[in-house]
C-alpha cells in the first residue's frame, strides 16, 4: 500500500469522527441548555419569593392603616356600583374615587412593584412589576397595560414553570385573585382562554368583556397562552 | 311670587337656565333661603350669597371678585359640574375671605329672605349651625336670578332650601384625606411635579401639604376636631389647569383639568413581549447532535470495512 492511499484512508476515517465530534457537541449543547433552563427556571422561582415575602408584609401593613385604601379582605373585589351613598365619615378607596389614578406601588430591590397574582388552583403567588420588559420578566411578571381600577389590566408573565408555565393548565371558572399593594383584594374568574399569536399586539387588548388578562408564551415561543377574567360581583 | 322646589340641589341646577333669557324685566331681584332640617325650621342661620357668576357673550363668565379662580364653568346651564363649582368657589371664599354682596340670619321660620339682588348667578354659603346635639353643614350652592323654570315662568322673587350634611356632637376626633387627579390625557408632561394643598378650618389656613408622585398624590390628617368645619382649597392652581374640589365621605378630591389636545400616541410595538424559554433549541440541538453522530459512526465504520478489504 503506497503512503498516498494510506493517506486517504485515514483522512476519509478521520471525518467520520469530525461528525462524531459535531454531534456530540450538539448533545452536549441540549444537554447544557437544558441545566440552564432548569436552573433559570428555579433562580426565577426564588427571586419572585423573595420578593413575594417583602411584598406581602407592605401589603400587610397598608392593610393595618385603614386610611391609606384597604378595603375590607374578607369582602374582595369591591366594585363602584357596590358602594352606596357615603356616610359624611365614610373613607372610600381612593381607587374608587379615582379609578384612573396610577396604581401604587412599592421598589424593592430597584424595582417598582404594583401588586401580586394569585392563582390558587394553579397555586400560583407572584409579585407583579409596574411594566414588563424582558429584564424584569426574569424576575417576575409584570404589567403589559391597563390598570386594575379601570377593568383593563393585562399581565404578562414568562413561561417559567415557577412562574406562568402551568397557565396552560387553568380551566375556566377558576378564580383569579390581584392584590394592590395597598391591600385591595380584585378577586376574578376565568371567563375565557384563548391562544393569540405573537403578533396580536391589538387582540390582547381588544374587547372589553374581561377586566383581567394574563398571557404568557406557549411552548414554542410563537404563540401566547391568554387567559381572561371577569371580576366577581 | 314665590316657589319651592326639591330637592334645592335640582332647583339650583335648573333655575341656571334663566340666563338664556335677558335680564331686563326688572333691575333688581329677591332671593328667599329656606333652611330645613327634619322638616322644621332652622332659625338663627347664618347665610352669605355671593355674586360669582355673570352671563358673558351667551357663555358664563366669573365676576371680577372671583377672576382669579381657575374654574372650568360648565356651558349649558343644567350641567350636574355646577355643584361642584359650587363647592370648589366656597372653599376659596372661605380661605380668601371675600366680602359678600349680602348676608344676614334665617329667623324663627327658617327663612332669609333678601332683597334688592342685582341679576347674575349667586352662590349661596351657609354657617355651621348647632341645632341641639347635631351639626348642620349647609352645602354650598348655585343659584340664578331671575330664575326660570321649565315651562318658561320667570321668577324675579325666588325661594331656595339648601341641603345640608349633619353630624352628632359631640363627636371623635376627624379623619380628613386629600388625593389630587389630573385629568390631562397626553398633556402630562404640562403638570408640575408637585402641588400644595390647604386644610381650611372654619376658612382659616390649619395646615399645607405638599403632594407628589412619592406619596401618590393624597394625604390624611387625622385627630382633627369635630367641632369645626374642614375644607381643601389648592393653594396655586398650575398653569393651564383648572380646579374643582369636591368631598366625598371623608375625603376631598382635587381635580386639575388640562382642555389642551392631545399630542398623538407613539406606535405601539408590532410583537406581544417574549415570554417564552428557550426550550425549542433542546430537540433541535439534541436530534441534530444523534443525526451527525449516527452520520459520523456510519462512514467511520463503512470506511473501515472498506479500508479492511483493500
Amino acid at each position: 500500500m503506497s503512503f498516498a492511499v494510506k493517506r486517504m484512508k485515514k483522512r476519509k476515517n478521520a471525518a467520520g469522527v469530525v461528525l462524531i465530534s459535531i454531534g456530540m457537541i450538539l448533545i452536549a449543547s441540549a444537554l447544557a441548555l437544558t441545566v440552564y433552563n432548569i436552573w433559570d427556571d428555579s433562580r426565577a422561582g426564588a427571586e419572585a419569593n423573595e420578593v413575594l415575602e417583602q411584598l406581602d408584609e407592605v401589603i400587610k401593613e397598608a392593610v393595618k392603616q385603614p386610611s391609606s385604601g384597604s378595603t375590607d379582605l374578607q369582602s374582595p373585589g369591591v366594585v363602584v356600583d357596590q358602594v352606596g351613598p357615603p356616610a359624611y365619615e365614610e373613607y372610600i378607596p381612593d381607587y374608587l374615587l379615582n379609578p384612573g389614578k396610577n396604581m401604587p406601588s412599592v421598589i424593592i430591590d430597584g424595582r417598582r412593584y404594583i401588586g401580586k397574582l394569585d392563582i390558587p388552583s394553579l397555586n400560583i403567588s407572584l409579585p407583579v412589576t409596574d411594566e414588563c420588559t424582558l429584564t424584569l420578566l426574569k424576575k417576575s411578571p409584570g404589567r403589559y397595560s391597563g390598570s386594575v381600577y379601570l377593568h383593563n389590566i393585562v399581565i404578562c408573565g414568562h413561561n417559567y414553570a415557577s412562574h406562568l408555565g402551568r397557565l396552560k393548565n387553568i380551566l375556566v371558572g377558576d378564580t383569579v385573585i390581584f392584590t394592590d399593594v395597598d391591600g385591595n383584594v380584585f378577586e376574578y374568574s376565568v371567563s375565557e382562554i384563548v391562544t393569540i399569536p405573537g403578533t396580536g399586539v391589538e387582540e390582547m387588548k381588544a374587547g372589553d368583556d374581561w377586566d383581567l388578562t394574563v398571557f404568557t408564551c406557549n411552548k414554542g415561543g410563537k404563540a401566547r397562552i391568554t387567559v381572561r377574567c371577569v371580576l366577581k360581583k | 311670587m314665590t316657589k319651592k322646589f326639591l330637592p334645592c340641589i335640582l332647583a339650583a341646577l335648573l333655575c341656571l337656565t334663566s340666563l338664556v333669557l335677558p335680564i331686563a324685566a326688572e333691575d333688581t331681584y329677591a332671593l328667599n333661603i329656606d333652611f330645613m332640617f327634619n322638616n322644621g325650621p332652622v332659625g338663627g342661620a347664618q347665610f352669605s350669597v355671593y355674586r360669582a357668576i355673570e352671563p358673558k357673550d351667551d357663555a358664563f363668565a366669573l365676576t371680577d371678585a372671583f377672576a382669579g379662580y381657575t374654574v372650568d364653568l360648565p356651558e349649558d346651564a343644567d350641567d350636574p359640574r355646577w355643584s361642584v363649582i359650587a363647592e370648589t368657589l366656597a372653599a376659596y371664599v372661605a380661605r380668601d375671605g371675600i366680602t359678600p354682596d349680602a348676608s344676614g340670619m334665617t329667623d324663627a321660620g327658617g327663612v332669609l329672605r333678601l332683597t334688592g339682588l342685582e341679576g347674575g348667578v349667586y352662590l349661596i354659603i351657609g354657617e355651621t349651625v348647632i341645632l341641639g346635639d347635631v351639626m348642620l353643614l349647609p352645602k354650598p350652592m348655585i343659584v340664578s336670578l331671575p330664575y326660570t323654570d321649565a315651562e318658561g315662568n320667570v321668577y324675579f322673587d325666588f325661594t331656595v332650601e339648601p341641603k345640608c350634611e349633619n353630624r352628632p356632637i359631640p363627636s371623635d376626633e376627624l379623619e380628613r384625606r386629600v388625593i389630587k387627579i389630573w385629568k390631562d390625557d397626553g398633556n402630562e408632561t404640562l403638570r408640575p411635579h408637585e402641588i400644595t394643598v390647604q386644610l381650611l378650618c372654619d376658612g382659616d389656613i390649619f395646615d399645607e401639604r405638599t403632594l407628589n408622585e412619592e406619596n401618590g398624590w393624597g394625604y390624611t390628617w387625622t385627630g382633627l376636631d369635630a367641632a369645626h368645619r374642614w375644607q381643601v382649597a389648592e393653594k396655586e392652581v398650575p398653569d393651564e389647569y383648572t380646579v374643582e374640589i369636591t368631598q366625598e365621605g371623608i375625603t376631598f378630591t382635587v381635580t386639575n383639568t388640562c382642555d389642551n389636545p392631545p399630542p398623538p400616541p407613539p406606535p405601539p410595538p408590532s410583537t406581544l413581549p417574549q415570554t417564552g424559554m428557550m426550550w425549542w433549541p433542546v430537540p433541535v440541538l439534541f436530534g441534530a447532535g444523534i443525526l451527525f453522530c449516527v452520520v459520523g459512526a456510519a462512514a467511520y465504520v463503512i470506511r473501515g470495512k472498506k479500508n479492511e478489504k483493500t
